[in-house]
């Protein structure tokens, strides 16, 4: 392992090494340098360690962001915005794992109560344990495992956690070591021969470091302590090992309080059927579910997205491009949290004007900050043209001040950042009446339109035509006068501008309902439907139940009318698309280019296209798109050679016979020479062969091909263009 | 559109040519002449429906834009020279090539009469092709109203308007492929349109050292755009190192070697004061191990006498241990070709992603394999935490491709050793390994080479043809000559010596119904008198 790491060399030659620590060359290596890498760990050359990095990340702080304006920003702008994202994403980041933490606050709860309870009195000689419904989602069963174990281990103290996982089980012994080392805390060393512990005083045995007697003394020291053997993801666990890991635990339970947790992405059933019964029946404990992705994302999103305090928004196409991927690929919340870091990160990184939103809570700093290129790059925004242009009706000074005046332009830019707070808060606050509607009205269909998907076509201004808000306020006309009286009263509890009037609706329902003892509330709009099936009975009918309708019940009506006529006209108001708003570029962001881009990566058809049309790359005149004027011949010859090889390749069928391809591909370059007689010994002959055969091999390294087995000198073609 | 034309119904009257006989030639179609003619066609192999033109990333995106635009409009145009040309060239070829078949004819193979036979249908119809014209573009026509609902009368008038018919097809022309999508362009692509020829020829062997001289020699007339290419990948190096900065990694992708980029953004990196580790995915024995070594060394020292054990999960336990006290520079991990052979396990990709979510370590990766996505499922991926760069460079991937043809053993492959056949391991590696081996082995490896070869010979058979089945040596006759020469005392033994030169794949078995066994050595016949001349000599 030493001989790999030459450490100065020139990298030519280290191509072939496996891996190596890299060491510019040109540059002398800085004593500082020498001195990180070398072995010296004194205490002092540490903190001469720590101090370097503090420098230097001092420095990169301002360095790691681009000068933008055409490099006429300054330098205090830069580390403002650099600043500004540090400070905004932290905070939501702070939040959003506040929300994570709670979201599986219940299932921790319920697991740690059960670990505690667990015990010979509760389950007799069975194992205790408790199957964890996890769902699909294995990326995050991670973390929850970490967050069982931290809650167990060391808030409520019930005793040691080890978690294993699939990769542990290639043995017995291996499963136990790991568990045993997690539990006990020790370390047994680097090396894993199966080293001897040693002997504890008042023992006369050495042991193994997989005897689960380690255990046991362990145990002895810490009396009430339980172990808890958590199997993260069970479904790929080693059946025979985790057969063999119960069997072991149960025939310690008397000795030690072993409890069993088995995360299980599927089905219990499907779990039954991979353990046999003879080990099932050693087994006694309970099921526990953790929360629905749906649930935990919406929970998520209102803390991230919608709450006040995030500053920035997703803009509806990417808003849309996250969640589609979502419901489509990934379904984790953590890839939500990347994602939307990421767009954090590139708004900051990449637009100047970004630093705007730093001005929400220090309106002095803006004047300082926002420069005339700042101003004149405000002006070039198309929200900025729309503003003009609106004013230019009514006020035509203020445009002209607008466009000419830095300091109406700076006042202008505060107050539609206030401008754009409050659209949003008023935004979230309104999504967050709907989906209160939604699930009160039609409970059953609450989960199907969770927040962040009515979130982009709420930016768009198109929800009030949706069919689900139609739904959701026809349906809340029909509702029974309790119902509704439910309704009325949690839409005045939600903290809103009309809330008292909601109070004042529900004040009155509720006194209406008591005047009118006998029966509930009857309003002109949940007539049943069958008296509407024939028309002539159904006006008979209709005018019976009107005529049956009390005092009461017609108020009443007037009230649900009232109610749902504010409710349509707060929704409306608020639900307006946000590309109205000045500044809403720098509120919103919504690129997609650099997420799906960078989070949907199409890797192949970018190869594809490389090869198909290198001239998209090169930007080359010769085998580009020019064809009309060349005259013809050369075209395709002129592509690189992997690009050429590759088209012919397109052209082939499944299985390619070697010569064909190169007596093609010598067609193709050669032109017009190739009609000539072939001579094997001629160098440019050769020359081309290598080519030739250079290409072929890039072909097989990509990917492509490969050699058949079945018939020599022939290729297997195993891609097809467009997938 | 060549293809196509052949693909078409032969229009009975106006073809020369009779029926059968034009099936015939459809068969050909990618016969070693065709592809010439073909010449024109694979730029319009694009689809409409896929999204290749969407790459804001890709530099040059306007142009890019226009090129989408453009498509069919100007797919149309640059159609006829090219096709022109390109039967122009099928036209002197195949006159060339009858003129040498007709001399060739006395002394060539048996089994390729049949071949040259359809080859002279192929060259005489190209050579005729002037006639011939008007017959495929009838037929063309044909094809177009099939898709229509065809009547008689129709197309009786249609072929009346005959000539009229033929310049407007060269008018619209649509290329065959470019409006098909989704699954029906896969079928398209798979179609048996022809059986690869059964041409025995193969291409004159090129030695190593003329391979790399001549490749070394060799100036790219894209140079220029080439370096431009990498100096806009170059400009994105500080946000390459903001994204690490901000905790994720970063996987670049496209055609082209990315190595000397990364090298670059090495070199940048290291200017920052990060140590940068730099693994090479495509070196054949890489492991796991080397690389948590490595990264062992750069947070230790060279010489920090630390001793891992077997284990690779406990192994890196212990060094994601180490990283977690590791409070200087951070550690750059530069890996080239993630995707390489050697790092291709899920566990191995798995424990790889844990160390770059540790957050002293910043993850920098090229792929290369198309096929490179499937290698993650979304645990690795929530791990890896990748951020994707397009970095088309157009580099050609030497030192990619010599670590993996070497690592597969089939340098010969390239150098032509073995003119590009499947044999894993040439003549030159028996030699080699022979060489290793006991006597017994070498003996043993004798009889069945001077066995194969006599019944080579006894056939009659040409230096150039590869040992099969047919030559083999069945299990039991080995044993016993084995026995005779005292190579081997028992089954086991024998077992022993064998299993030594299947996993050099000097020996291929195959067995057959009534489950007897035939070892034959996968060599050319040229190639197995010189093997066995050495274990004489030797």
């Amino acid at each position: 392992m030493d001989n790999d790491s030459v450490p100065n060399d020139d990298s030519g030659s280290l191509e072939h090494q496996a891996c190596y620590i890299y060491t510019p060359t040109s540059e002398a290596v800085s004593p500082k340098k020498r001195r990180a890498t070398s072995s010296s760990r004194t205490q002092h050359s540490k903190r001469e360690k720590i101090d370097a990095t503090d420098r230097k990340t001092a420095k990169t702080q301002a360095y790691g962001f681009p000068t933008l304006l055409r490099n006429s920003e300054s330098e205090d702008a830069v580390k403002a915005r650099y600043q500004a994202l540090e400070k905004l994403w932290s905070d939501v980041e702070r939040r959003t794992n506040d929300v994570l933490a709670q979201v599986n606050g219940e299932t921790l709860q319920a697991v740690s109560n059960f670990v505690h309870q667990a015990g010979p009195d509760l389950y007799g000689e069975k194992l205790p344990t408790g199957l964890i419904l996890t769902g699909p989602n294995i990326a995050a069963h991670r973390s929850l495992f970490e967050q069982i174990e931290s809650r167990i281990q060391n808030v409520d103290k019930h005793g040691r956690v080890a978690i294993l996982t699939s990769k542990d089980s290639t043995n017995l012994k291996n499963v136990l070591k790991k568990a045993i080392r997690a539990i006990t805390e020790i370390q047994s060393g680097l090396d894993d021969e199966d080293e001897v512990v040693e002997a504890k005083p008042g023992r006369s045995t050495a042991r193994y470091n997989y005897d689960p007697e380690i255990i046991q003394d362990w145990c002895s020291l810490h009396p009430d302590a339980k172990v808890v053997i958590a199997v993260q993801d069970t479904e790929a666990f080693d059946p025979a090992v985790l057969v063999d890991l119960i069997t072991i635990l149960h025939q310690y339970l008397a000795k030690i309080p072993f409890v069993l947790l088995l995360g299980i992405a599927t089905s219990e059933d499907l779990f039954y059927e991979k353990i046999p019964y003879s080990i099932g029946i050693l087994l006694n404990g309970d099921r526990f579910d953790v929360q629905r992705f749906e649930q935990s994302m919406e929970q998520v999103f209102n803390e991230a997205v919608l709450s006040p305090r995030s500053l920035l928004k997703l803009g509806p196409r990417v808003a849309d491009l996250i969640f589609d991927r979502q419901k489509d690929f990934t379904r984790s919340v953590g890839t939500f949290i990347t994602e939307l870091k990421y767009a954090y990160m590139s708004h900051f990184y990449a637009n100047a004007l970004s630093i705007i939103l730093t001005f929400a809570e220090d309106d002095k700093a803006m004047t300082e900050l926002l420069s005339n290129t700042h101003c004149e790059a405000i002006r070039n925004l198309p929200s900025f043209r729309n503003l003009v242009e609106s004013t230019l009706l009514t006020f035509p000074w203020r445009a002209s001040d607008l466009l000419t005046s830095n300091t109406i332009l700076k006042s202008a830019v505060l107050s539609a950042s206030r401008e754009c707070q409050r659209y949003s808060n008023n935004l979230a606050e309104a999504i967050s009446l709907f989906r209160k509607i939604q699930s009160i009205v039609s409970p059953h269909q609450a989960n199907d339109i969770p927040a962040y998907e009515l979130y982009s076509r709420v930016l768009l201004g198109e929800f009030t035509t949706r069919p689900a808000f139609r739904d959701a306020m026809l349906t809340a006309k029909k509702l029974s006068s309790e119902r509704f009286h439910l309704l009325v009263r949690t839409l005045a509890e939600l903290p809103s501008e009309l809330s008292s009037t909601f109070a004042e609706s529900a004040a009155k329902i509720h006194t209406l309902q008591s005047e009118k003892s006998t029966s509930s509330l009857v309003s002109g709009f949940m007539l049943p439907e069958s008296h509407r099936t024939s028309v002539k009975s159904g006006r008979v009918r209709l005018d019976e139940l009107k005529s049956g309708m009390t005092s009461q019940d017609t108020e009443y009506s007037k009230i649900v009318m009232s109610t749902l006529e504010t409710l349509e006209s707060y929704f409306k108001e608020r639900f307006k698309p946000y590309t109205n708003l000045f500044l809403h570029e720098i509120f919103f962001y919504d690129l997609r280019s650099p997420h799906s881009q960078v989070f949907s990566a199409k890797p192949r058809p970018s190869i594809e296209r490389a090869l198909s049309r290198p001239s998209d790359y090169l930007g080359c005149e010769c085998c580009g798109k020019d064809a009309e004027d060349g005259d013809g011949a050369g075209i395709e010859g002129t592509q690189p050679y992997t690009a050429l090889l590759y088209q012919l390749y397109l052209e082939s069928p499944a299985l390619i016979g070697i010569y064909d391809l190169w007596s093609a591909f010598r067609v193709v370059t050669l032109g017009e020479k190739a009609d000539e007689e072939s001579d094997e010994d001629d160098e440019e002959e050769k020359a081309l062969q290598a080519q030739f055969y250079r290409s072929l091999s890039e072909l097989r390294y990509l990917g492509f091909v490969k050699y058949s087995k079945k018939k020599t000198d022939h290729l297997v073609k195993l891609a097809w263009k467009g997938l | 559109m060549k293809r196509k034309r052949e693909e078409a119904p032969p229009a009975p009257a106006q073809a020369p040519d009779t029926p059968s006989r034009r099936s015939r030639v459809r068969d050909l179609t990618s016969a070693p002449l065709t592809p010439s003619k073909a010449n024109g066609t694979p730029r319009k192999v694009t689809f409409a429906g896929t999204d290749l033109g969407k790459s804001p990333r890709t530099p040059r995106q306007k142009q890019v834009a226009v090129n989408d635009d453009t498509d069919d409009a100007e797919l149309e145009a640059p159609e006829r020279p090219i096709e022109r040309t390109a039967n122009r060239s099928a036209k002197r070829k195949s006159v060339r090539n009858l003129i040498q078949r007709s001399i060739r004819e006395d002394w060539d193979d048996e089994g390729d009469g049949d071949l040259n036979q359809e080859d002279d249908i192929l060259a005489r119809r190209i050579f005729h092709d002037e006639d011939d014209d008007a017959g495929s573009s009838e037929s063309n026509s044909d094809d177009e109203l099939a898709k229509e609902p065809a009547t008689p009368s129709k197309r009786g008038r249609k072929r009346q308007t005959k000539a009229k018919q033929k310049q407007k097809e060269k008018e619209k022309s649509p290329p065959p492929i470019l409006s098909l999508g989704g699954p029906t362009a896969y079928f398209e692509q798979n179609r048996v349109r022809a059986k690869a020829s059964s041409t025995t020829a193969t291409l004159p062997p090129l030695s190593p050292k003329t391979y790399f001289r001549l490749r070394d020699l060799h100036e790219d007339r894209h140079a220029e755009d080439i370096k431009h290419l990498s100096s806009l990948h170059r400009a994105n190096f500080t946000q390459w190192a903001f994204e690490l900065s901000q905790g994720f990694s970063i996987l670049l992708y496209g055609y082209g070697s990315k190595r000397k980029l990364l090298m670059e953004f090495a070199k940048t990196e290291a200017s920052q004061g990060h140590i940068v580790v730099v693994v090479n995915g495509y070196v054949g024995g890489l492991t796991l191990r080397d690389i948590l070594g490595m990264v062992v060394n750069a947070v230790m020292g060279m010489n920090h006498g630390l001793r891992f054990g077997s284990n690779t999960n406990e192994m890196l336990d212990a060094v994601l241990r180490l990283l977690d006290e590791h409070d200087g520079a951070p550690i750059t991990l530069l890996v080239h070709s993630i995707d390489a052979s050697a790092l291709r396990t899920a566990q191995t990709q798995a424990l790889l992603s844990q160390l770059a979510a540790h957050s002293a370590i910043r993850l920098v990766a090229s792929s290369d394999n198309i096929l490179a996505s499937l290698l993650w499922d979304s645990s690795t991926l929530t791990l890896f935490n990748f951020v994707s760069h397009d970095a088309t460079t157009f580099v050609p991937y030497d030192i990619e491709i010599s670590a993996a043809d070497e690592a597969e053993g089939i340098v010969d492959v390239i150098s032509g050793g073995t003119g590009g056949r499947s044999g894993r391991s040439g003549a030159k590696g028996v030699k080699y390994v022979l060489a290793s081996l006991t006597g017994n082995a070498k003996n043993l490896y004798r009889i069945l080479v001077a066995t194969q070869l006599q019944s080579m010979e006894e056939d009659g058979v040409g230096k150039d043809k590869m040992g099969t089945e047919a030559y083999g040596v069945g299990y039991r006759a080995l044993y016993q000559k084995g026995l005779e020469e005292f190579v081997c005392s028992s089954d086991l033994v024998f077992k022993t010596l064998l299993k030594e030169f299947y996993d050099h794949q000097m020996v291929t078995s195959r067995k057959d119904l009534q489950g007897s066994e035939t070892l034959w050595a996968p060599f050319r016949k040229e190639e197995l008198e010189s093997i066995l001349e050495d274990i004489l000599l030797g």
